[in-house]
C-alpha cells in the first residue's frame, strides 16, 4: 500500500473508502435481486474492482465526464450517483436515472458528468475522444475518462480514436481495467504482445498502475488530469484488477477457465477495501470499529434503496415513443408510424 | 371432331404427373389459352393450358391421381356436350385402362387424405368465376360499388375483362337489370312540377353572376336539389350542353358547392333540358333520383324519376316540391 | 432576390452561414480541410473558419464518427462529412448504436445534435463500393432523421435545419447532381422537415420521388401529359419523418401511386411507402402500388450494365400508363 500522501486530509480517505464500500454493497444486492429473480435482464458485477472506480473518480470534478461499460455500476456510484435512483433504473422503474430505459448496462447519472454506460464492447471509445474535442474546441477545462476492459482493446475504433487524440493533443484519459478475463477467456489469449506498448505507439504517455489500491490509482490519476489540464493528454494507463463474480451474474461455473483458487487468492489477499481499511487503521487514520460502523450504515442504505425501488412504480406505457428524438413528445406520432 | 388432352411430360426422366386438381368442369367453355389443370412433377407445380378452344366434353383423371405421361385425360369437344350424357355414361372420372393395373392409381384415393390433395378445396374456387371474393376489382372500385348497391358479380357475368377499376362501375350501372329486379313489378315514380311564367332562376343566375358570387349555373342547380333533398353532404351530377359535371355539396352554402372527382358516385341527378327542344321526359327509373328540367310555356317542367324502391312516395313529393319551390323562388336560399 | 447555384455551392453556404452563426458548428471528415472533399462541396471553408473548426480526420471512419457523437454529446454541433454513402457500413455501430440510442436510453436526458452529410446515387461508374443508395438503412432506425434533397433549393434549406436540429440528421446528397443548378434565394431560409413539396398537381397517379428520382418523375410526368395522363409529383423531401397526410391526400385524389427511390427496391425506401399507402388509403387505390427501386443486384461497373439498374423517366411513365390503363398488374 502506497503511503506517500500520509498529508491527505481524512475526509478524502473516508471518502474514498465509503465509496468503494457502497459499489460493493451496491452489488452484493444487486447480485440477490437477480438471483431471486425480482431484476429484468442480466448484469454484470464490478465487485473487486472498486479502487479503479473511485481512485480514478475522486480525482475528477463533476465538470469532468467519464464514459462507462457494460460493467458500469460502479463507475456510476463512484462518479456520485444516487443509489435510490440507480436501483429504481436497474428495476426499470421511472426514477430511473434513465427512466427505465437504459437498465443495467446504460445505466449513468449524467448530472455528475457520466455520458454513459455501454453495452457494445468498446463502444464509447469515440465517444470519450469526442467529448475531449468538445473540451478542447469549447476552451473548457474539462477532461474525459474513457474506462473500458482489456477485451475492448482488441476493437479497432480505439487505435483510431487514439490516434486522433494524440494528433490532437485531446484531454482524454484511456482507462484500461485489466481484469485478466475478455468475457470468458484468458488475457493473454486474445491480446499480443503489450497494452501499453500499443499506446506508446501512437506516442501517447502510458502507465501501469495496481489497480487494487485505491491510493495508488488516485496519486496516478490526479498527475494525469492536471496535465491533461495543461494540454498534454491524451494518457494511457493499465491498471491491474479483477473481477469477483464472473462474466455476467449468470456466470456462475466458471471452473473451465478460472480456477476457484484463483479467485480464493484475490479476495484473500488484493482486495481493495480490506486492503485500504486495514491501511486506515494502521494509519490511525480510523478504528476497526468506525469502519465497520460505516459499512452497516452504507449496507442499510443500499437495502433501504432495495426497498424504495422495488415499490417504486413503473414507467407509464405513454413513454415508450418518448425521448426518440429531443424537441418530440412522442415519436409514433411524428413518424407517421403510429398503428393506433 | 374431339381433341384429347395427355399427361404432358414437363420435367427431366418424368415417367408421370401427379394431377393437383382441374380448373375448369365438365361443360364448360375452355379456350386454348385457359389453365385446365395442374400438375406437380418432381420440381415443381405447373399450370397447363386446354391447348384447344372448345368445350370439356370429359375429364378422365381424378385430383391426386398420378397419371402416366401421354395419358388421355381430358376431351374437348367443338360442340356443347350434352351434360347429362355425359354424367350417365359415367358417374365418376374415368380411370383409363391402361392405368388400371397400376397399384399407383390404387394409392390415389388414400393419397386424396394426405399433403397434396389438401390444396384442392383452396385451389377449387379458382374455376368458379362467379365465386365470392375471387373477383379482380380495385379497393377503390370494391367500395364504391359497394356504396352505390351494384354488383360486381353482374359484370363477370356479362363477360367483362377483369380486374374492374372505377371506370367499369360505369359500364356495370348501364347493365340491364337481371334477375329479381327485371321480374319484378316494374316501380318507377315519376312526378312532374310545373313553375310560374316567368324564368325567376334565369334572372337569380344572372344576378349571381353578375356579383361575382356564382358563375356557375350548374353549382346552382345542384345547390338547390340538393337542398331539396336534405341529405347533406351530397354529390350532385348535372348534365349540362352535353356534359356532365359532379358537384360536391357540403352545406347549405351556395358559395360552397364545387366541382368534384369526375368518379365520383352521386346522390342526385339534374338534367338540364332548358336550351334543348325537349320539353317532356319519361327516361325511366335509375339508381338515384333523377330531376330533368324543361321548357314549358314561358316556365319550367320539372319532372322527377326514381326506382321505387330508392324513395318514398313522400321523399319523391317532398323531394321534387321543395325543388320547384326553389327554382319558382330563388331567394328562399338567401334568406 | 434569387439566383441559380449549383447543389453544391448550396451546401457550401448552408454550412458556412451556420458555422458564423453558431461557434458550437465544427466539420470533420476526410479531407475536408484544404481539399474541401473529392467534390470539392467544401472549398473554402478552411480559410475562413480554420483547422480548429474545419478538422481533416484520418481514414477513420468509425473514429471521427464516434469523436462527432462524444462532441455533439457534449457541447459541439459537429457536421460530419462521409465521403461515400457506401462508408455508412463502416460506421454503423457509432451511428446507429451509439448517436440514435444515446437519447432514449438516456430517459431523454442527452441529446447528440449531429449532422452526418454523406451522398447516393449510381451511374457514375463507379461499381458496387462507390454508388450505394443506402438511406433505408439509416430511415430504419429510429432516433435518426433522414433528408434526401432533390435540388440545391432544399440541399440548402434542409442542412441548415439539420445543423439547428438537436438530434442526429443524416443527409443524403445525389454526388451527380452536385453541379445542378437551381433557383435559391440570397436571404437566410430553412426547409422544414416532415414537410413534402407537390412538385407538380395533377389528378390521375401520384408519384412519389426522392433526391435525383424528382427529376425523373418530373420528366416522366411531362411525358404522361403528352399523352392526357395527369400526373402529380411529391418530393417527401425528408423519409424521417416522412409528410405522410400530403402523400395521401393525393393518393386519395388520384386513387393511383407509384413510388420512386434509388435506393435497392426490396425492403427499402418505396416499399415503405407503398406500405403506408397501402394500409392507410386502401379504399381510394384504384391499382396497386407500384414500388420502383434500383435493382436488386450490386451496383455493376459496366456503363451497358449500370444504367439497366436505376430507375427512369421512360420506366415510371410506362408504369403509369399501365396502372391508369387498369391493366392487369402482377396478378397473383
Amino acid at each position: 500500500m502506497s503511503a506517500a500522501k500520509n498529508r491527505h486530509n481524512t475526509e478524502d480517505y473516508l471518502q474514498m473508502y465509503r465509496q468503494m464500500v457502497r459499489i460493493r454493497a451496491f452489488e452484493d444486492n444487486a447480485n440477490q435481486l437477480y438471483l431471486s429473480a425480482r431484476m429484468p435482464g442480466l448484469t454484470h458485477m464490478y465487485s473487486g474492482q472498486e479502487a479503479v472506480a473511485v481512485g480514478i473518480c475522486e480525482a475528477l470534478t463533476d465538470e469532468d465526464r467519464i464514459t462507462s461499460t457494460h460493467r458500469g455500476h460502479g463507475h456510476c456510484v463512484a462518479k456520485g450517483a444516487d443509489l435510490k435512483t440507480m436501483f429504481c433504473e436497474l428495476l426499470g422503474k421511472a426514477e430511473g436515472y434513465c427512466r427505465g430505459k437504459g437498465g443495467s448496462m446504460h445505466i449513468a447519472d449524467q448530472s455528475h458528468g457520466n455520458l454513459g454506460a455501454n453495452a457494445i464492447v468498446g463502444g464509447s471509445m469515440g465517444i470519450a475522444t469526442g467529448a475531449a474535442l468538445s473540451a478542447k474546441r469549447l476552451g473548457r477545462e474539462f477532461v474525459t475518462v474513457c474506462f473500458f476492459g482489456d477485451g475492448a482493446t482488441a476493437q479497432g475504433l480505439w487505435y483510431e480514436v487514439m490516434n486522433m487524440a494524440a494528433l490532437w493533443r485531446l484531454p482524454v484519459i484511456y482507462a484500461c481495467e485489466n481484469n485478466g478475463y475478455s468475457e470468458y477467456t484468458r488475457t493473454e489469449e486474445i491480446a499480443a504482445g503489450s497494452l501499453i506498448a500499443r499506446a506508446q505507439a501512437f506516442g501517447v504517455e502510458a502507465f501501469q498502475v495496481d489497480g487494487q489500491d485505491v491510493l495508488a490509482v488516485n496519486e496516478l490519476t490526479q498527475q494525469l488530469v492536471g496535465r491533461c489540464r495543461k494540454g498534454e493528454g491524451p494518457f494511457f494507463i493499465e491498471l491491474d484488477t479483477y473481477r469477483y463474480h464472473g462474466h455476467h451474474v449468470g456466470d456462475i461455473n466458471r471452473d473451465y477457465y478460472r480456477s476457484r483458487d484463483e479467485e480464493a487468492e484475490w479476495k484473500k489477499l488484493r482486495d481493495p477495501i480490506t486492503n485500504f481499511g486495514k491501511w486506515l487503521i494502521d494509519q490511525k487514520i480510523m478504528s476497526a470499529d468506525e469502519l465497520v460502523a460505516i459499512d452497516e450504515e452504507i449496507s442499510a442504505d443500499a437495502q433501504a434503496a432495495v426497498q424504495y425501488a422495488l415499490d417504486a412504480p413503473y414507467p407509464d406505457v405513454n413513454e415508450v415513443d418518448m425521448h426518440v428524438f429531443s424537441g418530440v413528445d412522442h415519436a409514433l406520432e411524428y413518424t407517421g408510424g403510429a398503428h393506433r | 371432331m374431339p381433341h384429347e388432352v395427355i399427361m404432358p411430360a414437363l420435367g427431366m426422366a418424368q415417367d408421370t404427373g401427379l394431377l393437383v386438381g382441374w380448373l375448369k368442369q365438365p361443360g364448360e367453355a375452355v379456350n386454348a389459352d385457359d389453365v385446365l389443370f395442374e400438375v406437380e412433377t418432381d420440381k415443381s407445380t405447373m399450370e397447363v393450358n386446354a391447348g384447344f378452344d372448345g368445350f370439356i366434353a370429359k375429364l378422365l383423371a381424378e385430383a391426386g391421381q398420378e397419371v402416366p405421361v401421354g395419358e388421355t385425360i381430358a376431351v374437348i369437344s367443338a360442340e356443347q356436350p350434352d351434360l347429362a350424357a355425359v354424367e350417365e355414361e359415367s358417374s365418376g372420372p374415368i380411370v383409363p385402362d391402361k392405368a388400371a393395373g397400376n397399384t399407383r392409381v390404387e394409392e390415389a384415393p388414400g393419397a386424396s387424405d394426405g399433403l397434396k390433395s389438401a390444396r384442392l378445396p383452396e385451389k377449387a374456387p379458382i374455376a368458379i368465376p362467379k365465386s365470392e371474393g375471387k373477383i379482380l376489382a380495385s379497393p377503390k372500385a370494391r367500395r364504391l360499388a359497394g356504396e352505390m348497391d351494384l354488383d360486381l358479380n353482374r359484370l363477370v357475368e356479362a363477360g367483362h375483362v377483369q380486374p374492374f377499376h372505377v371506370k367499369d362501375l360505369e359500364t356495370l350501372k348501364t347493365l340491364p337489370p337481371t334477375g329479381t329486379a327485371a321480374s319484378g313489378p316494374h316501380t318507377v315514380r315519376r312526378l312532374v312540377a310545373e313553375t310560374g311564367d316567368d324564368d325567376a332562376f334565369a334572372d337569380f343566375a344572372g344576378w349571381a353572376a353578375t356579383t361575382g358570387a356564382c358563375q356557375d349555373q350548374g353549382a346552382l342547380l345542384a345547390g338547390f336539389a340538393a337542398l331539396s333533398l336534405g341529405r347533406l353532404p351530397a354529390n350532385v351530377a348535372v348534365d349540362r350542353a352535353g356534359d356532365r359535371t359532379i358537384y360536391a355539396v357540403p352545406s347549405t352554402w351556395l358559395g360552397q358547392v364545387a366541382a368534384a372527382e369526375s368518379s365520383k358516385p352521386f346522390d342526385l341527378h339534374v338534367r338540364d333540358l332548358r336550351f334543348t327542344r325537349i320539353s317532356s321526359v319519361d327516361l325511366g327509373a335509375e339508381d338515384c333520383p333523377t330531376i330533368s328540367i324543361s321548357r314549358a310555356g314561358r316556365g319550367l317542367r320539372l319532372t322527377l324519376e326514381i326506382a321505387g324502391h330508392r324513395l318514398t312516395a313522400e321523399e319523391a313529393v317532398n323531394l321534387l316540391s321543395n325543388f320547384a319551390g326553389r327554382m319558382e323562388q330563388p331567394l328562399r336560399h338567401l334568406l | 432576390m434569387t439566383r441559380e447555384i449549383t447543389l453544391s455551392k448550396a451546401v457550401n453556404e448552408a454550412i458556412a452561414e451556420e458555422m458564423r452563426r453558431d461557434a458550437s458548428v465544427i466539420l470533420l471528415g476526410e479531407d475536408v480541410a484544404e481539399a474541401g472533399t473529392p467534390f470539392k462541396v467544401l472549398s473554402g471553408l478552411v480559410e475562413e473558419f480554420g483547422t480548429d473548426r474545419v478538422i481533416d480526420t484520418p481514414i477513420s471512419e468509425p473514429g471521427f464518427m464516434g469523436i462527432a457523437v462524444g462532441a455533439a454529446m457534449t457541447g459541439l454541433r459537429p457536421v460530419v462529412d462521409l465521403m461515400f454513402g457506401d462508408f455508412l457500413y463502416l460506421v454503423m455501430d457509432q451511428l446507429c448504436n451509439q448517436a440514435a440510442k444515446t437519447h432514449y436510453m438516456s430517459g431523454g436526458k442527452l441529446t447528440v445534435p449531429l449532422v452526418l452529410r454523406t451522398n447516393m446515387g449510381a451511374t457514375r461508374r463507379s461499381a458496387a463500393q462507390h454508388s450505394q443508395s443506402l438511406q433505408a438503412l439509416v430511415a430504419h432506425i429510429p432516433g435518426l432523421k433522414v433528408a434526401m434533397p432533390s435540388s440545391a433549393y432544399e440541399a440548402k434549406g434542409l442542412l441548415k435545419t439539420a445543423i439547428r436540429d438537436d438530434n442526429p440528421v443524416v443527409i443524403f446528397e445525389d454526388k451527380l447532381m452536385y453541379q445542378d443548378k437551381a433557383p435559391v434565394p440570397e436571404e437566410e431560409y430553412l426547409v422544414p422537415f416532415g414537410k413534402a413539396h407537390i412538385k407538380r398537381e395533377g389528378r390521375d397517379v401520384t408519384l412519389v420521388a426522392t433526391s435525383s428520382m424528382v427529376q425523373v418523375a418530373e420528366e416522366a410526368a411531362e411525358a404522361l401529359a403528352g399523352d392526357g395522363i395527369s400526373a402529380e409529383v411529391i418530393d417527401p423531401r425528408t423519409i424521417v419523418p416522412l409528410d405522410e397526410q400530403t402523400i395521401l391526400n393525393s393518393v386519395r385524389k388520384t386513387s393511383r401511386a407509384i413510388v420512386i427511390d434509388e435506393g435497392h427496391q426490396s425492403y427499402g425506401v418505396t416499399a415503405e411507402i407503398a406500405a403506408r399507402i397501402g394500409e392507410k388509403a386502401f379504399y381510394h387505390l384504384d391499382a396497386p402500388v407500384i414500388r420502383m427501386g434500383a435493382m436488386d443486384v450490386p451496383v455493376p461497373f459496366s456503363p451497358a450494365l449500370e444504367d439497366l439498374t436505376v430507375p427512369n423517366a421512360a420506366g415510371v411513365a410506362e408504369n403509369a400508363r399501365r396502372i391508369c390503363r387498369g391493366e392487369l398488374i402482377h396478378a397473383a
